[in-house]
């Protein structure tokens, strides 16, 4: 937005002097629009700050935006783990790293900065760049924030990062830290924006108050902190949001075939397969399959025996849903399970 | 049954999670940590324009003046060589506040303000709510004391300015912002422990799921799935309710448990140890002990600044863009986090110790 100027090219050849006058008055009032409306952000075209002023317009931008930023900024728990994330739409899509998802399609739990919890599903991730996308299930309306499209940050631009560093503490609340980048590559922004575990997945902003990156990892020095950068969520986002699992690592481990699991014993019987004991608590049973149901198909194919069964199930991974066509008391009924994980 | 059994038995370790499903949860409370050599050579935006670059601070040379005249370089060396920490100078007669538990029991106090070196120090009373020492040194020219803020917090995203690095001549800055609400830090651990775990789930938080090794829980015979009810007659509800209890405690002291077991009711005598502290990851990724606070919770309240103090740049003053100001630092206490005492407790506190 302000750091967007087009300037009209000039054009002199051949032109009376009203209409180049008025070509210069055109001209003028656009570069001092222009220059007006940068101004705003001057920090980011000098080297260092100068004077108070120049301070003063720093911490103007920060204070102004800080608010509606902090409230986008969500605490992420899995299991006894903490991470954080951005919501970016106003029915609760999210944000966050790969390395705290972990996988597509596990459900977790995001808590507001009010401290308001919210069942959520991480969708797709992009395992290499440690982007990762989620959402809240719960139908709402969230608070939430832009994302810098424009890809124009650059060296030197002030930032401030936010995340519930250590984890979610209501009294604390999500916290800034204010910074400069001070290194980017293809897949990497660097800042001196302190980030500490908890924060990963947390929002990088530039001081527009636009979404620009995610608190990925750091290196042992304070000036290190490295972010995903919005360009990595942009070109995968359709994968992203429709539950792929992209890359090879390091930030996500892809699940292996054959980790799946449903969680009951089971011996061959006519047509089907006929179910023993089945694990409280495991998937086939949160699915309300129950002893003494007979499957019929698994994933659509009429079953043989028990081996045809198990080979089907090794071409599966954990999280993966499938579908089962049962028989009990007579009556065919499908269902769907989500495997667990072996 | 047949060969299925063998997926039974997997699916219980679910509940109790093996190993590499536990290092997953690791790795997403952490920031994975990759090595520092990697990014330093490859250049990218020049040291010194860095937020707490030497050029950025050329715009804080007011606030660095301030630091000159109202803040103490504070020894504890017999030589005044070696910095301790930072003070603050909070009247013209040579009375200075600095952090108690870092100058407690040292045999030697020297300071230095501007380039003035004290070495008749006295040390006149500590408040231990606020870890804060009052010191005293008899100048020949008054001293010229912070300006300490009168109004209302100072509001989150602010820049604020502290003692950074000093040469015997010359006192720096060091940068930051207000980065959290101004609130109460209280550990959320006491210092001894029975030497049980309880279970994680809430509506069975007293049951006993683990007993550790020949700590006191052990040897007075609590078992796993015992329900504990209550500690020294205070019946528990909230997990807080039994910190309250153990705080009072020190390590061998004994505590009444109350507990049942298979409907039955018990009172066992439960010797109390010392909590074995370790460090957590993030302790670690912040520094370790060479760079927090010994003493880094339990404070009414305080500034949460993203300043990168270390534990012997503390004790100084907090200022605004004004040079106002609006606290002391009292504890480095991790990579994104130091605190300061805000003005207002600050000004009630100088008041009460300088009586």
């Amino acid at each position: 937005m302000h750091q967007r100027c087009y300037l009209p090219l000039l054009y002199l050849c051949r032109q009376s002097w009203r209409v180049l006058c008025c070509q210069f008055i055109v001209i003028g009032s656009v570069l001092v629009a222009s220059s007006l409306y940068a101004g705003a952000f001057m920090f980011n075209q000098q080297e260092v700050p100068k004077t108070k002023a120049d301070l003063v317009a720093i911490q103007n931008a920060l204070v102004e935006n800080l608010e509606a930023c902090r409230m986008a900024t969500v605490s992420i728990r899995i299991g006894e783990g903490f991470g954080s994330g951005v919501i970016v739409s106003p029915e609760g899509l999210i944000l966050s790293a790969a390395h705290v998802t972990a996988a597509v399609n596990e459900e977790m739990t995001v808590i507001l900065n009010d401290g308001t919890e919210h069942k959520a599903i991480s969708m797709g991730l992009h395992s290499e760049s440690d982007a990762a996308m989620m959402r809240i299930i719960d139908e709402g309306e969230y608070p939430y924030v832009e994302i810098n499209k424009s890809n124009d940050y650059r060296l030197g631009h002030w930032v401030f990062a936010l995340g519930h560093s250590g984890g979610f503490d209501l009294e604390r609340g999500a916290v800034v830290r204010l910074g400069r980048i001070v290194m980017e590559n293809d897949s990497t922004l660097h800042t001196d924006c302190k980030v500490i575990g908890g924060d990963s997945g947390g929002p990088l902003f530039d001081m527009g108050g636009e979404l620009i990156g995610i608190h990925s990892r750091v290196s042992a020095s304070l000036e290190q902190n490295m972010h995903v950068p919005m360009r990595e969520y942009l070109k995968h986002w359709d994968a992203l949001k429709g539950n792929e699992f992209l890359g090879d690592g390091p930030f996500a481990e892809r699940p292996v075939k054959g980790s799946g699991f449903l969680g009951f014993a089971s011996t061959d019987t006519d047509g089907g397969l006929l179910i023993g004991e089945v694990l409280e608590d495991g998937p086939a049973a949160n699915a309300g399959i129950e002893t003494g149901d007979i499957i019929l198909e698994f994933e659509g194919e009429e079953l043989t025996d028990k081996k045809h069964f198990q080979s089907i199930l090794k071409e599966k991974t954990r999280g993966e849903e499938v579908e089962l066509l049962i028989m009990r008391n007579g009556e065919q009924k499908k269902m769907t399970v989500k495997l667990g994980e072996k | 049954m047949n060969t299925d059994d063998e997926k039974i038995s997997t699916a219980w370790n679910m509940r109790f999670p093996p190993v590499t499903f536990i290092s997953m949860l690791v790795l997403s409370v952490s920031l994975f940590v990759v090595s520092a050599q990697l990014s330093s050579a490859q250049g990218g935006l020049p040291a010194d324009q860095r937020i707490n670059g030497k050029r950025v601070w050329a715009a804080f040379e007011t606030h660095r003046e301030i630091l000159q005249r109202s803040s103490a370089v504070i020894y504890t060396d017999e030589r005044a060589r070696v910095k301790s920490l930072y003070g603050t100078v909070v009247s013209e007669d040579g009375y200075i506040l600095t952090k108690a538990s870092e100058v407690e029991g040292k045999s030697h106090l020297s300071l230095r303000i501007g380039s003035e070196l004290y070495t008749e120090v006295e040390l006149l009373g500590v408040d231990n709510q606020w870890d804060v020492a009052l010191l005293k040194i008899t100048p020949e020219q008054p001293l010229t004391p912070v300006e300490l803020c009168s109004g209302d917090d100072v509001a989150q995203g602010h820049w604020v300015v502290s003692n950074g690095s000093t040469t015997r001549a010359q006192r720096r800055v060091r940068l930051g912002v207000v980065s959290a609400e101004t609130r109460k830090i209280s550990t959320t651990k006491s210092h001894v422990v029975l030497g049980v775990e309880f279970d994680k789930d809430k509506e069975t938080q007293w049951k006993v799921a683990s007993v550790s090794k020949d700590k006191g829980a052990q040897k007075a015979g609590i078992k796993v799935g015992d329900i504990i009810i209550s500690a020294d007659g205070v019946k528990l509800t909230e997990r807080e309710d039994l910190i309250e209890v153990l705080k009072k405690k020190q390590p061998g002291d004994k505590v009444v448990i109350e507990l049942t077991r298979d409907k039955k009711k018990l009172r066992l005598d439960v010797e109390l140890s010392a909590r074995q502290d370790v460090m957590t990851r993030n302790d670690q990724m912040s520094g370790g002990e060479n760079q927090l606070s010994a003493r880094r919770s339990e404070f009414p309240r305080v500034i949460d600044h993203d300043t990168p103090l270390t534990k012997v740049s503390v004790g100084g003053p907090l200022l605004n863009l004004d040079g106002v100001c609006i606290g002391m630092n009292i504890a480095r206490a991790s990579r994104v986090a130091t605190f300061a005492i805000p003005a207002r407790e600050l000004s009630e506190l100088i008041k009460r110790m300088t009586k």
